[in-house]
């Protein structure tokens, strides 16, 4: 019960203290577009948290027969692009299967979900501390659950941050990245 | 004014100000708003960012289109991490320290949104030769944007440029990332403004 309750406070605090918008700041340009539909952050936080998962899964794997090859990690982004690639097409077929309807809706911009930092970065951050496939694949779940977070927290505020009553000049992205920072810098302070 | 200097006008004016990538569309902010906290920072990061979609965006321009969609993507992303080895290289051989700073920011410009997104819903629509120019204006607007950001960053954060103080007071925070995504909004509130009142004008005129 004890470890059970230790692993959910990590967990916790793995998408919130160390929230991957809030700070490292990977994959805000997606949040942003993302957070404009109520359903998007679901579905394509969803996706994100798949893509993360699988495609760590793959690139563990992967990473493995490149080093024993002698190739390194400076050709990783190649392998990393791979393996994001298969889970994409794996995905599309699996949606294309499920509903011809939610394929048709979806495809033009799941690949959003898939092509960007946030998911990326899961990848990246995973050779650099070098984890283990455990500890890679919880990571990866944290970051997409953390990216639904944070577009939760973007779209409570959003009819506000999108009204009239803000500035020509800060409406739009300013005002969006004002409001990033702004809980960025409240997450730092609760850190310390 | 020819035609040719009134399309060029046009390009320029469309990339670097109504629709600049980082200061009116706000695309690819996490390495702006991360390692971009000086000058020099923030020319490291132009020179990667620039060579490897530049050269994704005019390599990939000749994938067909008659390929399904979801593979051209995967092409776009593919040719980028294969441009960004030399780059890379490149970059770390003349600016080794800055190069380290970058950490895991300078990657992830393979998958920036010019190429993921911008590919498609715009360069690869229009002709190769007006899209060159524009995708060329597009990746020097996304680089004066971040070239500024960095300098107002270390001139906030440190008083000054280079080492060399000229401000009296210094804001150290300005170059964590909380700092970064707040001057970011100032920067780009600020360039909104002085391109609307420039355009009002041009078109008064």
């Amino acid at each position: 019960m004890t470890q059970f309750l230790e692993l959910l406070m990590a967990s916790l605090a793995a998408v919130t203290l160390e929230n991957v918008i809030f700070t490292t700041a990977f994959g805000t340009s997606t949040l942003i577009e993302l957070t404009k539909k109520n359903w998007q952050i679901l579905s394509f936080g969803g996706f994100i948290t798949e893509f993360a998962v699988l495609s760590s899964l793959i690139a563990y794997f992967l990473e493995g027969l490149l080093i024993s090859w002698g190739l390194g990690l400076r050709l990783m982004p190649i392998g990393y692009i791979i393996s994001l690639g298969a889970i994409y097409i794996l995905t599309l077929i699996g949606i294309r299967a499920a509903s011809k309807k939610a394929f048709s809706a979806m495809k033009r911009y799941i690949h959003l979900s898939a092509f960007n930092c946030a998911v990326l970065s899961v990848l990246f951050t995973n050779s650099v501390n070098g984890s283990s496939l455990l500890d890679r694949l919880l990571f990866a779940a944290y970051t997409g659950l953390g990216f639904m977070l944070a577009a939760y927290i973007l779209r409570i505020n959003y009819d506000r941050l999108s009204s009239d009553r803000v500035p020509a000049a800060f409406r739009g992205f300013p005002i969006y990245a004002l409001y990033i920072g702004l809980v960025s810098m409240i997450i730092y302070i609760l850190k310390r | 004014m020819t035609q040719y200097e009134s399309r060029i006008g046009t390009a320029s004016k469309e990339a670097i100000f109504t629709s600049n990538a980082l200061l009116s569309s706000g695309s690819i902010i996490a390495p702006a708003v991360v390692v971009a906290t000086s000058f020099m920072q923030a020319a490291a990061l132009c020179i990667i960012f620039s060579t490897v979609t530049y050269i994704t965006v005019v390599v990939c321009s000749y994938v067909p289109r008659k390929l399904l969609y979801t593979i051209r993507i995967i092409i776009y992303t593919l040719v980028a991490s294969l441009v960004y080895v030399p780059a890379a290289m490149l970059v770390e051989l003349f600016m080794p320290s800055y190069f380290a700073a970058l950490g895991i920011y300078a990657p992830l410009l393979i998958t920036n949104s010019m190429i993921t997104v911008r590919t498609e819903a715009k360069f690869y629509r229009l002709k190769r030769g007006y899209m060159l120019q524009l995708a060329a204006f597009y990746v020097i607007g996304y680089d004066i944007g971040l070239l500024a950001l960095g300098t107002l960053r270390e001139m906030m954060a440190d008083g000054g440029l280079f080492g060399l103080k000229m401000l009296p007071i210094s804001v150290p925070t300005v170059s964590s990332l909380f700092g970064g995504f707040i001057v970011l909004a100032i920067l780009s509130a600020g360039f909104r403004w002085i391109s609307a009142r420039l355009l009002r004008r041009e078109e008064a005129a």
